[in-house]
């Protein structure tokens, strides 16, 4: 099976809120630092977290992480 | 660029206790070692306790370095000090993190010379007591790495997130991997020099558990890199 690699585009749609990374890490439960590392994608979320960031922000999962082909 | 209001008395009050704290613990290191020393040439302590009392100073002044440097280098970075509860609670835990691995190794090294004196029949219960010590610090890292100290275990619901998770999993492995090839060696020592193999196990305890807490620091401060 190819390598799934994940799109992100939390740091758009997470400044078009007017959100800081402290601000919606507080929303979601999270420290700012993991926002930071999913944002940069150093960190892959989890399912959980992926949804959660996606509530916190009002948005569908998928309109903040895909598969890149 | 900065995102991180600080404009709240939570947040002064922060950036003034990590400017002072530096400073001090290198000052009050100075100052007992001074003392130390001038204990010594006074003739008023024994060289043994002197040593300790040394080690503690020596610990206490990397500390304050440490510190210190930390400080600058995140107002180089023009980094804002965490606000929330969370993100301040996770800054002190990979500060001590960043520390706390000088002091393993110090005491380390120390219950190395203990262990020597108890093995050549000179020690005495200081030597016993120095032994312990250097185990429990031996532990101390990843004790609070793993978030079982007591503030690590009251901060729980702030601390334990994705990411800690995360960090603390890849930090594991080279303290997993210094530990076999340590053991290795020191049974590998052991065949010819029982004696030496025993009295150099706290350190290689130390030496383990130092390099899982560095990785698990480094991580920590990775990941505050690119915001």
């Amino acid at each position: 099976m190819a390598e799934l690699r994940l799109g992100i585009r939390l740091k758009e749609v997470r400044t078009a809120a007017g959100l800081t990374q402290a601000e919606l890490a507080e929303r979601v439960g999270v420290s700012r630092k993991t926002v930071n590392t999913v944002e940069n994608g150093v960190f892959t979320p989890s399912t959980p977290l992926a949804l959660g960031l996606a509530r916190a922000l009002g948005v569908k999962v998928e309109d903040l992480f895909w598969l890149e082909d | 660029m900065p995102e991180v209001d600080m404009s709240d008395a939570n947040g002064r009050r922060t950036r003034r206790r990590v400017g002072k704290t530096g400073p001090f613990l290198l000052a009050l290191g100075g100052l007992t070692l001074g003392l130390c020393v001038l204990g010594v040439v006074e003739g008023r302590l024994e060289d043994r306790l002197a040593g300790i009392g040394a080690g503690v100073s020596i610990g206490l002044m990397i500390l304050g370095l440490v510190g210190i440097w930390r400080g600058r280098s995140e107002r180089a970075a023009g980094r804002s000090l965490p606000t929330s509860a969370r993100d301040r609670a996770i800054r002190d835990r990979a500060w001590m993190a960043s520390f706390i691995p000088f002091s393993m190794i110090v005491f380390g090294g120390l219950s190395v010379m203990a262990i020597g004196d108890l093995q050549a029949g000179t020690g005495d219960i200081g030597d016993g007591l120095m032994v312990g010590v250097g185990l429990l610090y031996g532990w101390l890292g990843p004790l609070i790495i793993m978030g079982w100290d007591g503030k690590s275990l009251k901060n729980r619901r702030l601390l334990e997130d994705e990411l800690t998770r995360h960090h603390r999993a890849r930090a594991v492995i080279p303290g997993f991997i210094a530990l076999l090839s340590l053991m290795t060696g020191l049974v590998v020592i052991g065949l010819w020099r029982a004696d030496l193999a025993v009295r150099l196990g706290p350190l290689a305890i130390s030496v383990a558990g130092a390099a899982a807490t560095l990785r698990f620091a480094h991580l920590e401060r990775q990941a505050d890199a690119g915001d």
